[in-house]
């Protein structure tokens, strides 16, 4: 019980899983490193990307180093393409060192061979144009087209993206996630009102970590402040028992945790088409696509269970009232399982000139969880284009199949 | 009144200390129930924290009180004086923390005065009692 209880300070708060992944893992951010060479190459791939150097040293042996990026999705919607990384060009790597592999870091700054310098989190012009010969949206084309006309329903096609998440410090060190839009309020490594700087995060010791941990039992940190969090549910024994380790979560091997969870998780860009008889939503990783049936009153009687589940869609005035059974058992979010009696029911609204798309939901499942799993997400249409990112589990060190990540 | 400024010195803190303790163990240890989510989990370490506030800060203080207070005179005084001393750390700290003003506040600063008070009785009742038969074999 203590170890459990101290793996579960160390780990602890906000130590969520939402910063197992957004967090730094084995590298030391206490620690500084500087290294010089030529580009070897990049894994431009979700969850995370790799640039890879070759850094010549005095003796004249090349070593390769490994550094750490964000992931595909996140980098191209800052305005980062893989063209920007030419091999054989020369690059300087400010980052943090890997406590177990000398040759990775964590990226904190670049500087190209032209001279531009990068922070882990700059944003670039973002370039809309279709720049890689996948799927061009043609669904984006329907903004500004909510409503076609006076009698119809409301047009949810286009591709959809939830806001950005941007740690306050653009080099990636200090402070916390906050959204795109409101990270030029804070000064580098600011955090919001009654917010707490990513356990891990340079200066975040065990000190801190315990400190964070009193200033959440007084309420001086509020958990509203952390995004991605699970709805606030008990769960049942099998729903304890449900539970799987880190490294196995779906979102750290590259499969889709739950039509909930895979809408916002890593601000993807999601692709609706719609006509009269269904609606379909892509979404933007791992090729997971859901139907929303219009024209059907009730589920079949025998539904083959998917992660998608079994979906049926009706219009309550402007709203879209879409109900979901047929689950294969998985995960919902971040914490809690499910089994397959789920049972979801979403409505999606559009605001009055179709720019933004709302959805609430709620889950249940009392075999896994006690009472209902509410949430929403509000979602404006994306610039960019959708396309479905590679995702590499192997080169994420946090996956059961990690194996990049460490090499 | 005579205060007994060198182990009031050293409990106050300490009794502080330990009571912070109790609040930092409470969302580690819900954690570790693995009964709920974290928001969850958070939402009821804050609403024990009113009670681990109070009674926790209530019974260290008390051990304090007592132990500040044993052998020697104005017992009540010295207990309540390290309730307050408690009480005005207590309060900085929840202050500099970021903590809302409420009831953790409020509940807090009593039970630490309270316990301070309780501990400070107690060890002037043992002292009573030793002395009053030692003073009725001298007579």
């Amino acid at each position: 019980m203590m170890h459990r209880a101290a793996c579960c300070l160390a780990l602890l708060l906000v130590a969520t899983p939402v910063y197992a992944h957004h967090s730094f893992g084995t590298f030391d951010l206490n620690r500084n490193i500087e290294i010089a060479g030529t580009i070897a190459g990049i894994d431009f791939v979700n969850p995370h990307s790799w640039l890879r150097v070759n850094v010549t040293s005095a003796d004249g042996r090349v070593q390769l180093y490994r550094c750490e990026m964000r992931g595909a999705t996140v980098l191209r919607r800052s305005g980062w393409t893989p063209e920007m990384f030419v091999v054989g060009q020369r690059i300087t790597v400010q980052g943090a060192p890997d406590r177990e592999d000398p040759h990775a870091c964590y990226v904190n700054t670049i500087v190209l061979a032209d001279g531009r310098k990068l922070d882990r989190y700059t944003q670039q012009a973002v370039s809309t144009a279709k720049t890689d010969g996948r799927a061009a949206d043609a669904g984006s084309a329907a903004a500004g087209t909510a409503r076609p006309n006076a009698h119809a329903v409301p047009n949810l096609a286009g591709s959809w993206a939830v806001e950005q998440q941007l740690m306050t410090d653009p080099r990636g060190r200090l402070g916390t996630l906050v959204p795109a839009s409101r990270a030029k309020q804070f000064a580098p490594g600011g955090l919001p009102e009654r917010g707490v700087a990513i356990p891990g995060s340079e200066g975040s010791g065990l000190l801190a970590l315990l400190f964070s941990s009193y200033r959440i039992a007084i309420g001086a940190i509020s958990p509203s402040v952390v995004p991605w969090l699970d709805a606030p549910v008990a769960r049942t024994e099998r729903g304890r028992a449900a539970l799987i380790p880190e490294e196995q979560q779906p979102r750290n091997n590259c499969a889709t945790t739950s039509i909930l969870f895979n809408w916002y998780w890593e601000t993807v860009v999601h692709r609706i088409s719609q006509d009269d008889a269904a609606l379909t939503i892509e979404y933007g990783q791992h090729g997971f696509v859901r139907t929303i049936h219009l024209d059907l009153n009730q589920h079949p009687a025998n539904v083959a269970p998917s992660r998608a589940g079994h979906s049926i869609g009706r219009w309550d005035g402007d709203v879209l009232v879409v109900d979901t059974v047929g689950f294969l058992p998985g995960m919902l979010g971040l914490q809690v399982a499910h089994g397959p009696n789920l049972h979801v029911v979403e409505r999606f609204s559009l605001n009055a000139d179709g720019s933004v798309l709302t959805r609430e939901y709620v889950a249940t499942d009392p075999d896994y969880f006690v009472g209902e799993y509410r949430g929403s997400d509000v979602t404006p249409r994306s610039a960019l284009p959708f396309v479905t990112d590679t995702c590499n589990a192997a080169l994420n060190p946090v996956g059961a199949n990690a194996t990049g990540g460490r090499k | 009144m005579s205060l007994r400024i060198r182990r009031l010195a050293v409990a106050a803190p300490f009794a502080e200390v330990v009571a912070v303790a109790m609040l930092m163990a409470l969302l580690p240890a819900l954690l570790a129930s693995g009964g709920g989510t974290l928001v969850y989990q958070i939402m009821a370490a804050q609403r024990l924290a009113l009670w681990v506030g109070a009674i926790g800060g209530f019974l260290v203080c008390a051990l304090a009180g007592w132990w500040v207070a044993r052998l020697g005179p104005d017992a009540e005084r010295n207990g309540v004086a390290l309730g307050v001393i408690v009480a005005i750390l207590d309060l900085t700290l929840l202050a500099v923390s970021g903590a809302p003003f409420g009831a953790l506040m409020v509940l807090s600063a009593i039970g630490r005065i309270a316990g301070g008070y309780a501990g400070g009785w107690l060890a002037g009742r043992r002292l009573s009692a030793l002395t009053v038969p030692l003073a009725s074999r001298t007579s």
